[in-house]
C-alpha cells in the first residue's frame, strides 16, 4: 500500500479499520452491504411476521407457525445495503496555506479507509470553483490504493466557490448516504445554501473545518500588505495587537456562525485545526460526536 | 514660562508635514494570507479611518514629532522668571508721595506705619541687597523731583529718603513717568522700579519704557477709610431774631465694611454737636445739624478708625445772609436802582457837592457800580483807593477807544457766574464803546466782535464792565436784566468775604492784598493755638496776589499787617488734600509698555526682582536624548 505521501501509516489504518461510519438514519443502498437498510430484506437478522399475501416468495414462509397456528406467516428479516459515502475535498488555493489540503487530504483519506473497509460505497471529488476531479464509487479495501492514488496526486488550484462547484447537477450525489466536507470553509457565500441543497439530496452531510494555527491565531506584526492567496489583491494592515483581537474575535463569530447553522440543520460539524494529528481529531473529536463507532 | 520669538511657532507647520510624510510612505511587507474573508471584516472597522488608525503605533513617528516641537520650542526662545541674583547697573527708583501713601498699613511684623514709610524701607532693603547697585530717586508730587542720582551709599539714600514728605495735593503721575522713562532712555543696564499704592488717576498706556519696569504695590490688602465729603455751614435767622448757624456734611465710606463714625462739630473752639452714625461700604449720607453758635469757621471731626486720618477733619465757613451794599455812582437810572432794589441789595447813591465832586461815603459798602460816570471825575485819591479796595462794576464808564454801533443782535455767550440764565435774546444795544485794554478782564458776552460785558480780577478784587450804556439799549426792559443785576452783584461781592475758603495743597491762590499791608503771614490752627506757618510770598517788598498755599491739610489764616504791625484783615482758609486720594480703593492696573527688544537675543527682562533664564539649552539635551531614543527604536523596529 503506498502511502507514504499521505504518510498514513499501518498502525492508524489498523485502528481505523476497527472503526465504522455511523449513519443517523437506516439507509437505502444499492448493492448487499452491511448497512441496515431501510426496507426489509435477505439479511439474517429477524425483524417481524405477517401474514402471507399472494405474490410472496414462499421460502420466506415459517412453517413452523404455520404447524402451530394453521396460518401461513412469512418471516420478515432486515435488509442490509451498502452506505454511500461521498468524500468532497476542497482543492482551491486558500487550501494550500501551511500544512492544510495535506491535512484535509489525510482526513479524507483517513474517512475513506473507515468506508471502504466497512462495505462503503466512496466516491471522491475534489472541488475548487468547479469539481475538478472525481473518483466514482468504489467499494472494498482492495480499493483502497486506487483511491489513496487518487487523492495523493490532485494538487490545489483555481479560486473556491463551494456553492458553483458542489451543487452542480453532475456533482451532487444522486443517491442518499454521507456526505462529507473537507474544506476550511473561507467563502463569502455559499456555504449554507450548498448544505441545505445536500440536506435535500438525502445526504447525512458532515461538515469539517480545516483550519492551520497561523489562521486561528496569526502572528503577524508590523507594516503588512495582506495578499489573498486566491484573488492576490493585497490589503494593507498595520498590525497592532488591536488589530488581532478583532481577528481573532471575526474568526470566532464566523466559526460560531456556521456551527450554529449546522446545528440548526441537522449536520455534524468539526472545527479541525492541523496542529493536532489525524488520529488525535479521528479518534477523539469524531468519535466522541458519534459520527464514528 | 514666556517666550522671547513667539513668531516661531510657524514652524509648527512641520509637524503636519511629518506626519504627512508618514502617511504617504509605503513600506509594507506582502504577506500571504489564505483569504481575505476575515481580514476584510477586520479592515471594515479600521478603513473608515484609515489615515489615522495607520499612525496610531508609529513610535517612531511620536518621536520625530516630539524631536519637532521641541525644535520649534527652541526656535521660539522660551524663558523661565528666576529669582534675580543679578542687579542692573543703576536701578531707578520712583517713589510715590500723594496723599493716600499716609494710609496706614500694618508691616510684616505688625507694626503700623503708612504706606510712604514702608516704601522707604522696602526701598532701603533693596539698597542694601543689592549695594553695587547705583540707585537715583525720583518722587512723584505736584511734579517730578529727581532727589537723588546715581548714589550708591546706603547713609546718603537713607537721609534723602527721611526728608521725602507726603505731598497733599493733585500729583503729576504721567509727568513723572514720562521724566523717568526719558532719564532712562539711553541706559544700557538700567531698571526702574515704581514704589506707588496704584491709586492713580492717569492712563499710562502710551508711555514707553526702554528699560524693565516693575512696579511693587503697597496695595495688597483692602483699606478702610471714612471721609468728609462736603462740610458746610449757613447763618438762618430764627424766629426769636437770634441768629444761629446750620451745618450740612456729607459723609461717605470708602472702605469694605461696616465704620460707625463719631462726628463732632466745633464752633471755633467750642464743641456744639456730637453724633454717632453708621455708614455701610460705599454709602454716602448728608446729615444737618441746626441751631450751632455763631461763628467764623466750624470745625468736623470724625472720631473713626480708618486707615487714612487726613481727611477726618473739615472746616467750614459760615455764610453770612447779610443784605449787600450797594455804592451806585450815577446821574440818574431808575431801572438799575429798581433792579438792585429787587435783589435786596442796599444801595447808597453818591451826594454830588455843589463842586460837581463826588463825596465819599461815610458808611462801609460792599462793592462800587460806576454807571455812566466819566473815569476822570474820580480821579482823587480818596477814590482810587476805594475803587482798588473793592469790586466794582464799570457801566460806560471807562475811556475807550472808539464808539461803534451795533446794527446787529448777534450775540455771543461766553459761560460765565454773570452769564447763568442770560440768553440776550431779543436786545438791541445801538452802540458800544470798545476799550483798549481789558484791565485783566476777560469778555463774556460778544456782540459780533464787539466785547459787551468783561469781567475779570482788578488787584485782587473782581471787576466787571459794560462796555454800553444800560440807556441805550432795551436790556433794562427785558425780563433777563433783574437776573442779570443779581449775578453780577453775586460775582462780585462773592470774595469779600473774611474767608477765603477751601484750597486744594499744591493750588495758586489769587488774593486781594490791601494797598496799605507791608506783611502779611500765614498761621495754622493746631489744637487750638495759632501756630505761625510762613511768610507770604512777596517780591520787592509787595505782597504776592498769587500765593501758593501751605503745603499740609488744616485750618490756616491769612494776616495781612501795615507798616506798624497793626492787624489789617484777617481771612481763613481751609487747606484740604486733593480730594481723590481718599478713594483708597480706586486701584486700576497699571498698563506701562515696555520695548522689546527682539533682535538682542541677550536682552535680559526682568519684572518684580526676577531674571530671565532661558530653557533652550535644556530643550536642546532633551532633542538629543530623543535623537537617541529614536535610533534606539529605530534598530527594534517601527512599531510597537
Amino acid at each position: 500500500m503506498d502511502v507514504s505521501n499521505l504518510s498514513m501509516d499501518s498502525t492508524l489504518l489498523a485502528r481505523l479499520e476497527q472503526l465504522k461510519l455511523n449513519t443517523r438514519n437506516r439507509v437505502r443502498g444499492k448493492m448487499q452491504g452491511k448497512r441496515r437498510a431501510e426496507q426489509m430484506g435477505s439479511s439474517l437478522d429477524f425483524a417481524d411476521y405477517r401474514l402471507y399475501s399472494p405474490g410472496d416468495d414462499v421460502r420466506q414462509l415459517d412453517w413452523n407457525a404455520y404447524g402451530r397456528t394453521g396460518k401461513p406467516f412469512i418471516k420478515l428479516f432486515l435488509d442490509e445495503q451498502e452506505l454511500q459515502v461521498n468524500l468532497y475535498i476542497d482543492c482551491s488555493k486558500s487550501m494550500d496555506f501551511d500544512n492544510k489540503f495535506l491535512y484535509a487530504r489525510q482526513l479524507a483519506a483517513s474517512i475513506g479507509y473507515i468506508a471502504l473497509a466497512g462495505y462503503d460505497r466512496v466516491s471522491t471529488h475534489f472541488f475548487s470553483d468547479q469539481v475538478n476531479a472525481s473518483l466514482p464509487p468504489i467499494r472494498g479495501k482492495g480499493s483502497f490504493h486506487r483511491f489513496l492514488q487518487f487523492i495523493s496526486k490532485e494538487i490545489p488550484r483555481n479560486k473556491g466557490d463551494i456553492s458553483k462547484a458542489i451543487l452542480n447537477p453532475g456533482a451532487i450525489p444522486k443517491k442518499p448516504g454521507v456526505t462529507w466536507i473537507f474544506s476550511d470553509f473561507l467563502y463569502e457565500t455559499g456555504i449554507e445554501e450548498t448544505i441545505s441543497y445536500l440536506s435535500a439530496a438525502g445526504q447525512q452531510v458532515v461538515v469539517v473545518q480545516i483550519l492551520s494555527p497561523i489562521e486561528i491565531k496569526p502572528n503577524l506584526s508590523g507594516d503588512l500588505q495582506l495578499i489573498d492567496s486566491e484573488s492576490h489583491l493585497g490589503k494593507e494592515v498595520a498590525m497592532s495587537a488591536k488589530v488581532l483581537k478583532m481577528y481573532e474575535k471575526e474568526l470566532n463569530s464566523y466559526t460560531e456562525s456556521l456551527k450554529k447553522y449546522c446545528f440548526d440543520h441537522l449536520t455534524d460539524y468539526f472545527l479541525v485545526n492541523t496542529e493536532k494529528t489525524i488520529s488525535e481529531t479521528v479518534f477523539q473529536s469524531f468519535r466522541a460526536s458519534g459520527i464514528l463507532q | 514660562m514666556g517666550f522671547l520669538s513667539f513668531s516661531s511657532l510657524w514652524f509648527l507647520i512641520s509637524l503636519p508635514l511629518i506626519v504627512l510624510m508618514y502617511l504617504f510612505k509605503r513600506k509594507y511587507i506582502d504577506t500571504v494570507v489564505s483569504s481575505h474573508l476575515l481580514w476584510n471584516k477586520v479592515l471594515r472597522d479600521i478603513e473608515a479611518n484609515r489615515p489615522w488608525q495607520k499612525l496610531q503605533n508609529n513610535l517612531l513617528l511620536f518621536l520625530q514629532l516630539l524631536v519637532a516641537s521641541f525644535l520649534v520650542m527652541v526656535l521660539m526662545q522660551p524663558f523661565l522668571w528666576v529669582q534675580g541674583n543679578h542687579s542692573k547697573s543703576h536701578v531707578v527708583m520712583v517713589l510715590d508721595r500723594s496723599g493716600s501713601m499716609q494710609t496706614q498699613v500694618s508691616d510684616e511684623d505688625g507694626n503700623v506705619k503708612t504706606k510712604l514709610e514702608l516704601a522707604k524701607e522696602q526701598i532701603l532693603k533693596q539698597v542694601n541687597d543689592q549695594p553695587s547697585s547705583q540707585y537715583s530717586i525720583v518722587t512723584i508730587g505736584d511734579q517730578p523731583r529727581v532727589v537723588l542720582s546715581k548714589e550708591s551709599d546706603y547713609k546718603t539714600i537713607s537721609e534723602v529718603l527721611n526728608d521725602i514728605d507726603v505731598y497733599y495735593g493733585q500729583t503729576a503721575y504721567k509727568e513723572s513717568l514720562s521724566l523717568v522713562s526719558s532719564l532712562t532712555r539711553q541706559e544700557e543696564d538700567g531698571e526702574i522700579i515704581i514704589y506707588t499704592d496704584r491709586q492713580w488717576t492717569e492712563d499710562m498706556s502710551d508711555l514707553t519704557f526702554y528699560v524693565p519696569v516693575s512696579v511693587k504695590s503697597l496695595s495688597e490688602s483692602k483699606n478702610s477709610n471714612v471721609n468728609i465729603v462736603q462740610f458746610g455751614v449757613e447763618q438762618a435767622e430764627m424766629l426769636s431774631d437770634e441768629l444761629t448757624a446750620t451745618a450740612v456734611y456729607t459723609l461717605k465710606n470708602q472702605g469694605q465694611s461696616e465704620e460707625e463714625v463719631e462726628v463732632f462739630i466745633y464752633a471755633e473752639h467750642q464743641l456744639q454737636f456730637v453724633e454717632s452714625v453708621l455708614l455701610q461700604p460705599g454709602q454716602q449720607q448728608s446729615f444737618l445739624t441746626e441751631d450751632l453758635r455763631i461763628a467764623d469757621y466750624y470745625r468736623l471731626e470724625l472720631n473713626v478708625d480708618d486707615d487714612l486720618k487726613v481727611d477726618n477733619i473739615s472746616y467750614a465757613f459760615s455764610e453770612k445772609n447779610e443784605t449787600k451794599t450797594a455804592l451806585l455812582i450815577t446821574e440818574g437810572n431808575l431801572f438799575l436802582e429798581k433792579a438792585l432794589k429787587l435783589g435786596d441789595i442796599k444801595v447808597i447813591k453818591v451826594q454830588i457837592d455843589s463842586d460837581g465832586l463826588m463825596v465819599l461815603p461815610k458808611s462801609d459798602v460792599d462793592f462800587i457800580i460806576v454807571d455812566a460816570i466819566d473815569n476822570v471825575k474820580l480821579n482823587s485819591d480818596e477814590w482810587n483807593d476805594l475803587l482798588f479796595s473793592k469790586p466794582v462794576w464799570y457801566i460806560d464808564s471807562l475811556e475807550g477807544d472808539e464808539v461803534v454801533s451795533l446794527p446787529s443782535s448777534d450775540y455771543k455767550i461766553i459761560g460765565h457766574p454773570v452769564t447763568e440764565f442770560i440768553s440776550m435774546q431779543n436786545i438791541h444795544i445801538s452802540n458800544a464803546a470798545i476799550l483798549s485794554d481789558y484791565d485783566g478782564g476777560k469778555p463774556i458776552v460778544y456782540s459780533g466782535d464787539v466785547p459787551l460785558i468783561i469781567a475779570g480780577t482788578k488787584d485782587g478784587y473782581s471787576q466787571l464792565i459794560f462796555t454800553f450804556n444800560l440807556h441805550q439799549s432795551d436790556l433794562p426792559l427785558r425780563v433777563e436784566f433783574p437776573i442779570l443785576i443779581q449775578n453780577a452783584v453775586e460775582w462780585l461781592t462773592n470774595d469779600a468775604f473774611d474767608s477765603i475758603g477751601q484750597a486744594v495743597v499744591g493750588e495758586t491762590l489769587e488774593l486781594a492784598i490791601s494797598p496799605k499791608t507791608s506783611k502779611a503771614q500765614w498761621y495754622k490752627q493746631v489744637n487750638e493755638q495759632r501756630e505761625f506757618v510762613t511768610e507770604a510770598e512777596e517780591t520787592d517788598q509787595v505782597i504776592l496776589n498769587l500765593q501758593t498755599i501751605p503745603s499740609e491739610p488744616g485750618m490756616y489764616e491769612f494776616i495781612e499787617m501795615d507798616d506798624n504791625d497793626n492787624q489789617l484783615t484777617r481771612r481763613y482758609l481751609e487747606v484740604v488734600m486733593d480730594p481723590f486720594e481718599s478713594n483708597l480703593d480706586y486701584l486700576p492696573e497699571l498698563k506701562l509698555q515696555q520695548v522689546n527688544e527682539i533682535h538682542e537675543l541677550e536682552v535680559r527682562k526682568s519684572s518684580n526682582g526676577y531674571d530671565i533664564y532661558s530653557i533652550v539649552p535644556w530643550l536642546i539635551l532633551l532633542i538629543l536624548i530623543m535623537v537617541l531614543l529614536e535610533w534606539g527604536v529605530y534598530q527594534r523596529g517601527s512599531a510597537i
